[in-house]
């Protein structure tokens, strides 16, 4: 599937649906922006579980979204009742912590919440628009070799090692950053 | 650095063999600069995650109303537009309906009062040979005489006292005149009478009772309301419907 394809698929499916944020005020006692917030979470969810093969299609479509979209939400609510204050409103991070064993997932937690995402998408601002270019294309799912060719990199391999060089100016910008204060 | 990254990335692409898995999770506990590297990569992930969300959204929900709520497609706004309309409608006529029952509902009091005064502000000349007494005080009744109207009926009830139509007519001319006891007493005697084809004695009495409405009026009435429509007596389909509003 070509690119303005899928543009228009996810467009497609995310307003099909979109009537689930009225059952997230309602089911779940959100407010619309966090039923919304949740919903849009759950669309690009199911958008990378199709992408990477993690779509089994045991239900319709339409189940499992619901099923995503009705997780984020319990998630949500259980954050805005335990503290409103705190309550992390970004329901969009891939939970890659939870990839990790309990012992090296607390060790990375105490250390995490010094990066904030604040500074952090202040400073892709500042790496140049091809970076943030790749590093979002990535993030949405396309492999290096699919990004190689939408942006006319030579192979995958120098996506590969531009996105990693990305990233790293991140980091030293932040270290930077982090040595001052 | 570059390779620091790419390490870490085949970490959480799965691409590490069991064995470097394993040393990797234990560097991120033992080893703090490491597991610096690896809580930035999993930081900056999360925000162009968030990032990538919000551009999302824009294409998402671009081309909606700008007054209608994002995440509503138009037609999904007009329906909650109208269900708020109908909602509205339906529990405001909900509450005139809760407002007409507990204030306005016609009280059984006011059911017997406008049977009174549907079918008795005039008596119908009877046509079937009756007295010359009885039609002259139908006539004075139509006239509200009420006294002429009684005395004639009473008069010729005394003489006559198979004449039960001035026996009833009695009692009406009394209920009229709001004099209950009498009315009732004259009621009473025309429930008590055998032989009638049709006998609206006791639903006499209990619209009496409901207009007297004196402690325990409005119980027995409606016990002879009950009693009427078992009997099916005259009178048994207001009796039936009154109950039904009690």
């Amino acid at each position: 599937m070509g690119y303005k394809e899928r543009v228009s698929c996810e467009k497609l499916l995310y307003q099909q649906y979109s009537y689930f944020i009225n059952e997230g005020c309602r089911k779940y006692r959100l407010s619309h922006e966090d039923s919304f917030s949740a919903y849009s979470d759950a669309v690009l969810s199911v958008i990378h579980n199709i992408v990477n093969g993690k779509f089994e299609n045991k239900a319709s479509l339409k189940t499992y979204l619901f099923r995503v979209f009705s997780n984020k939400c319990i998630d949500l609510s259980r954050n805005n009742s335990i503290n409103k204050q705190q309550a992390n409103r970004n329901a969009t991070v891939p939970d890659l912590l939870e990839s990790l064993p309990d012992k090296a997932k607390t060790a990375i937690e105490l250390l995490i919440d010094r990066y904030r995402e604040g500074a952090i998408l202040e400073y892709l601002e500042t790496i140049g628009e091809k970076c943030k270019e790749i590093l979002l294309y990535f993030e949405d799912g396309y492999s290096d070799k699919e990004i190689a060719e939408r942006l006319a990199y030579n192979n995958a391999a120098v996506v590969k090692t531009t996105r990693h060089r990305c990233i790293e100016k991140m980091r030293e910008k932040m270290n930077h950053l982090l040595k001052i204060t | 650095m570059s390779e620091l990254i790419g390490y870490i990335e085949d970490y959480f692409e799965d691409r590490l063999d069991p064995e470097d898995k394993r040393l990797f999770e234990s560097k991120c506990v033992h080893d703090e600069s490491f597991a610096r590297d690896v809580a930035f990569y999993i930081a900056q992930r999360k925000a162009i995650k968030s990032e990538l969300l919000r551009q999302k959204i824009e294409t998402w929900t671009e081309g909606e109303e700008k007054s209608g709520r994002r995440g509503q497609p138009a037609d999904v706004r007009r329906w909650t537009a109208l269900s708020r309309v109908i909602t509205g409608t339906a529990a405001a006529v909900l509450l005139l309906m809760v407002l007409y029952f507990t204030l306005y509902a016609p009280s059984p009091r006011r059911l017997a009062g406008d049977y009174i005064e549907k079918e008795y502000s005039r008596l119908s000349l009877t046509m079937n040979g009756s007295t010359d007494t009885l039609q002259l005080g139908i006539t004075a009744y139509n006239r509200k005489d009420y006294d002429k109207a009684l005395a004639l009926f009473e008069s010729l009830y005394k003489v006559h006292p198979e004449n039960k139509d001035a026996l009833q007519n009695a009692g009406i001319v009394y209920l009229r005149t709001k004099n209950y006891d009498k009315a009732l007493e004259k009621f009473d005697e025309l429930a008590h009478t055998n032989g009638l084809l049709s006998n609206p004695g006791l639903f006499l009495q209990a619209v009496t009772l409901l207009q007297r409405d004196a402690p325990g009026d409005k119980r027995r009435a409606k016990e002879l309301l009950t009693e009427v429509v078992r009997q099916q007596t005259e009178g048994a389909t207001y009796a039936a419907d009154w109950l039904k509003r009690w």
